[in-house]
Formats: C-alpha cells, sequence, structure tokens
C-alpha cells in the first residue's frame, strides 16, 4: 500500500476497468503519484476518518482530492459525500464526482451535497483525458491546501 | 276513443285534462287553505298507487307515503307554504302500498289573499324512469372517473418505471462500452510497435464503433427522458438564439464560406435549453448536408399566423426525395446511406419530440438536389393561454 501520510488522490471506485482507465489518465497528466484505490463506500469512509483498516491513519492527513463514483457497494458515493462535507474535520476535503452523464438528477444532487466538482466519465477516452487533467491540475496545483 | 258531439264543453276539457295526465304521469292536487280540504285528480291516485276509495284528506297519511329520507322534506316544505306562501320543487321517493318505491317530482304553489295563504295547489309527477336513467349515468360517471383515475395512476407507474429503465440502461451498458474504448485505446498505445497497419486499423474500428454506440445510447436516453420535467416556458430571442447557436455548430472554416441569411424572427415562448437543441439540430442538418457543394447557403426564416410561429431553414443542399419525407423525422431514419454523414439519427427526431411537447409541428419539403426546407411551428402565446 501507499504511504497513507501523503495521500493525493483517493479514489473510490468499485469497477476495476474504470478504476484502471481512471489511473492510466491520472497517470498521463502526472497526477497518479500516491494515489489509493479504494472499492466502496463503507472503506471511503473508513480511510478518511481513519477508522476500520484505517484505524491507525491520522484524520487530519486529508487526502488533496477524493473522486468518487457515485454508484458503489454496501454504501453509495451521495452518502459518502453526505458525511464527509457534513464533518468539520473532513468537509474540506475536495470531492469531485464521477457520473455516467452530466443530464442525471445525481449531479444536482452531488453539489446540493457538496460536491466541488463532477466529471463526466466518457466513453471516449481522450475526452476523459482531458476532464482528468483540467481538474486533476485544478485542485491538487492550482487550489492551495488549506 | 271517439269524439260524442253532444259532450258538454266542461266534461270535454275535464276528460282532456284528465287523459293528457295520465299520458303524462302527472297528478294534480290542491289543498284549500280555509276550508282545509284536499283533493287530488284520478292520476295523483294512481302514482299513490291507491285506489279512488283512498281519502286525502289526512295529510299525516299522504305525508306517510314518503320514504324515511324524503317525508321529513315534503312535510316541511308543504308546512312552509302554508304557513309563508312559499313554493316549492322536489324531487323525492314515495312508497307504494304494495312496497314498490318511486321517484317523484313534487311542485307546490301557494295563493294568496290579502296576504294570507288561502290554497297551496301542485302536481306530482311520476319521473321514476328518468331518475333512475340519470342516478345510473351518475353512477357510471363516477365509476367512468374512478377507472380514469386508475388507469392514470397505472400509466405514471409504468412511466416511472420507464424511466428508472431509461436511467439504469444508460448506466449499465456504458460501463462495458467504457472498457471496449478505453483498453483498446490501451492496446493502439502500448503496443503500437508490435501492431502492424492493418491490426491498428482494425482496432481503430472498434474503438471508433464503442464511441458511437455510446452516442446512441446517449441520444436513446434523452429521447426518452425527453417530456418527463414540466417545460420551463420563457420569451426567446429566436434570432439571437440562431446566431449563437450557428457559430455553436459551425466549423471556423464553414463560417467563413457558408452564407448564412437570418431574417428578422419572431421572438417566442418555449424551453429555451430544447429549443437551443431544436435549432442545433437543423442549423448542423443544413451544414451536413450542403457540405459538397461549391456554394452554400442557408436560410433562416419565418411566418406569424394568428395561431402560430413559423421558422424555416432553408439550404441549397443535397435534399431528399419527397416520398420519404414522412420518414425523415422518425427514429434512426436515415436517407441516406451510414458513413455518408455523421450523426446517431436521432437529431431530427429529437426535434420532433421537443416541438410536439410545446404544441407545434415540424415538417419538411425538397426536391432531391435542389436543397430542402425544413420547418417547426411554435403555438403563439394566445394560444397557449387557451389551453
Amino acid at each position: 500500500m501507499t504511504d497513507s501520510r501523503q495521500v493525493d488522490i483517493l479514489l473510490v471506485e468499485d469497477n476495476p476497468n474504470d478504476a484502471e482507465l481512471a489511473i492510466r489518465a491520472l497517470r498521463k497528466n502526472k497526477l497518479a503519484n500516491n494515489l489509493v484505490l479504494v472499492k466502496d463506500g463503507e472503506e471511503a469512509l473508513d480511510f478518511i476518518f481513519a477508522k476500520g483498516q484505517y484505524a491507525g491513519r491520522n484524520i487530519d492527513d486529508r487526502p488533496k482530492l477524493v473522486l468518487l463514483d457515485l454508484k458503489l457497494p454496501k454504501i453509495d458515493g451521495l452518502e459518502v459525500l453526505k458525511s464527509v462535507k457534513s464533518d468539520p474535520r473532513t468537509c474540506l476535503t475536495p470531492i469531485v464526482v464521477l457520473t455516467t452523464s452530466k443530464e442525471e438528477s445525481d449531479v444536482i444532487a452531488s453539489y446540493k451535497l457538496g460536491a466541488n466538482s463532477y466529471i463526466v466519465k466518457p466513453v471516449d477516452f481522450d475526452k476523459f483525458l482531458e476532464a482528468v487533467r483540467e481538474l486533476g491540475y485544478y485542485w491538487l496545483l492550482m487550489n492551495e491546501h488549506p | 276513443m271517439k269524439a260524442d258531439p253532444a259532450e258538454e264543453p266542461l266534461v270535454r276539457a275535464n276528460r282532456l285534462l284528465e287523459e293528457s295526465q295520465a299520458l303524462a304521469h302527472l297528478g294534480g292536487w290542491e289543498y284549500d287553505v280555509v276550508e282545509k280540504r284536499i283533493s287530488w285528480t284520478p292520476e295523483t291516485y294512481r302514482i299513490y298507487g291507491v285506489g279512488p276509495d283512498y281519502d286525502p284528506n289526512n295529510i299525516t297519511d299522504d305525508i306517510a307515503f314518503y320514504s324515511p329520507s324524503s317525508a321529513p322534506i315534503i312535510a316541511e316544505a308543504f308546512r312552509k307554504a302554508i304557513t309563508t306562501g312559499e313554493g316549492y320543487d322536489l324531487e323525492l321517493e314515495l312508497v307504494r302500498p304494495d312496497g314498490k318505491v318511486i321517484w317523484i317530482r313534487t311542485v307546490g304553489r301557494a295563493f294568496l289573499v290579502d296576504g294570507e295563504v288561502v290554497r297551496v295547489a301542485g302536481n306530482i309527477m311520476d319521473i321514476n324512469d328518468r331518475k333512475i336513467a340519470q342516478l345510473r349515468l351518475a353512477e357510471l360517471n363516477t365509476g367512468l372517473e374512478h377507472c380514469v383515475l386508475e388507469r392514470t395512476a397505472q400509466l405514471e407507474s409504468t412511466n416511472r418505471e420507464l424511466e428508472s429503465f431509461a436511467h439504469i440502461m444508460t448506466h449499465e451498458l456504458k460501463a462495458p462500452l467504457r472498457a471496449v474504448a478505453g483498453f483498446s485505446r490501451m492496446v493502439a498505445e502500448d503496443y503500437e510497435a508490435v501492431l502492424d497497419a492493418e491490426g491498428k486499423r482494425r482496432l481503430g474500428i472498434v474503438y471508433e464503433n464503442a464511441v458511437r454506440l455510446d452516442a446512441l445510447i446517449s441520444e436513446l436516453s434523452s429521447i426518452s427522458l425527453m417530456g418527463r420535467q414540466a417545460l420551463n416556458r420563457t420569451t426567446i430571442a429566436m434570432k439571437a438564439m440562431v446566431r449563437a447557436m450557428y457559430h455553436e455548430v459551425a466549423s471556423p472554416e464553414e463560417e467563413a464560406t457558408v452564407v448564412l441569411s437570418i431574417a428578422d424572427l419572431p421572438d417566442a415562448t418555449g424551453d429555451s435549453r430544447m429549443i437551443r437543441e431544436v435549432w442545433g439540430n437543423l442549423l448542423s442538418n443544413a451544414l451536413k448536408f450542403t457540405g459538397n457543394k461549391k456554394s452554400r447557403n442557408i436560410a433562416v426564416y419565418a411566418r406569424t399566423t394568428d395561431t402560430e410561429r413559423i421558422y424555416f431553414v432553408r439550404d441549397n443542399g443535397v435534399g431528399f426525395d419527397q416520398k420519404y419525407a414522412g420518414k425523415l423525422f422518425g427514429l434512426f431514419q436515415r436517407l441516406h446511406e451510414a458513413g455518408k454523414y455523421s450523426g446517431t439519427g436521432a437529431g431530427l427526431a429529437k426535434v420532433k419530440r421537443i416541438v410536439e411537447l410545446h404544441g407545434g409541428r415540424v415538417g419538411a419539403e425538397s426536391a432531391e438536389n435542389e436543397g430542402s426546407v425544413f420547418y417547426f411551428t411554435l403555438p403563439t402565446e394566445m394560444e397557449l393561454d387557451r389551453d
């Protein structure tokens, strides 16, 4: 496992193919250093709140960016979003939601719960690269981390 | 019955009255307030179902003929007529001595002398057949309303199911598609050195088709979801919208070479996000089908009638055979072979759907190789208010 103190990106994605594509897109943009992949909502919350299998982590070592898929096993993405954004210890962690289509009401629901942005996971890989580049740079490099 | 010439006029008038009362099932009665005497015509006896030996002079007995719900009503109305002179007109249930319940209409009117009620008279009509029909009709109507409500609820639930089906379909189909496209791209990139030109070409086809299927799924789900939300109607500055949409769909080269004329267009009322899509589709079609012409002309203009505004997009492109005009707006209908012009084949179906949601119509006219005119109508505000 990556050194969990220096996590830049927490990727929450249950579909291994989507995860591989996202990691590739991040790597191509040189954004994949210190990435942690978790596969369901429960594990995501364990990591962020430093409990369960991540009990040894320091909760204050916040990931610089969470990429959050909405359809997740156990606890779905909107629930994760709600928990993270409503807790004063974690609410400043930037969360970018990954969705299948921008038409979805999920986008609106995500923003209402405090999502910082969203990426549509396009079939067209070049578009995905582009979207990841823009958002990655913005949240990891441009934004001064609190 | 043969008329008897010797019959006295008064007797004759009486007979005629009696006959017509019998035919009409209409009985007459009067109450002489001063003499406290009640008299009935023969038809009244028949309606009550009693013989001529019945003495109607006991008001309590008369009222006892009415059903428990009707009796207090007629008693009160009759009392009021005698004391205040107020008339009445009621539909009530009467129970005949043989137990048969019939509906009657009874009308009473008071006659006054020097402010005193001296006489109350009226008639009683057997309205059983009409009343039964009326009640049955009301019953049927209630049943029908109930049935409509039930069916509406069923339809709404089917709609919700369809909506969630479209949602799930989009979601579930796109995930494997992302893998097909993404991983074929990965192979192309990572194994570039070992793939020969033909291998790369075939892999390219895999990728392109995945992207195309993705576009089809998006179009399908957006068409199927359209109309589920209420239209967000606002006033649309049409000319500005056309200009903006043209700018969006035309490439820089097209903007430089295509001759576009936009006449003054009347503003319209509609969902601006949707109407933008209509213009986007019509304009990009016009560009697409003038693509191989040396001089490319597109004209946008409008006409207003009492009830609607008609917007036209005319081009001098390849056109189509007018006999296929009806197929143009069907989903995934193409009049040109696949690959010749880009697009999913859902654009005009979407245009039609949007315009129809707005209460308008779409149409197209053309002659092959002489360009075509596509139009859509939107109802005027006055027409919209009328609905």
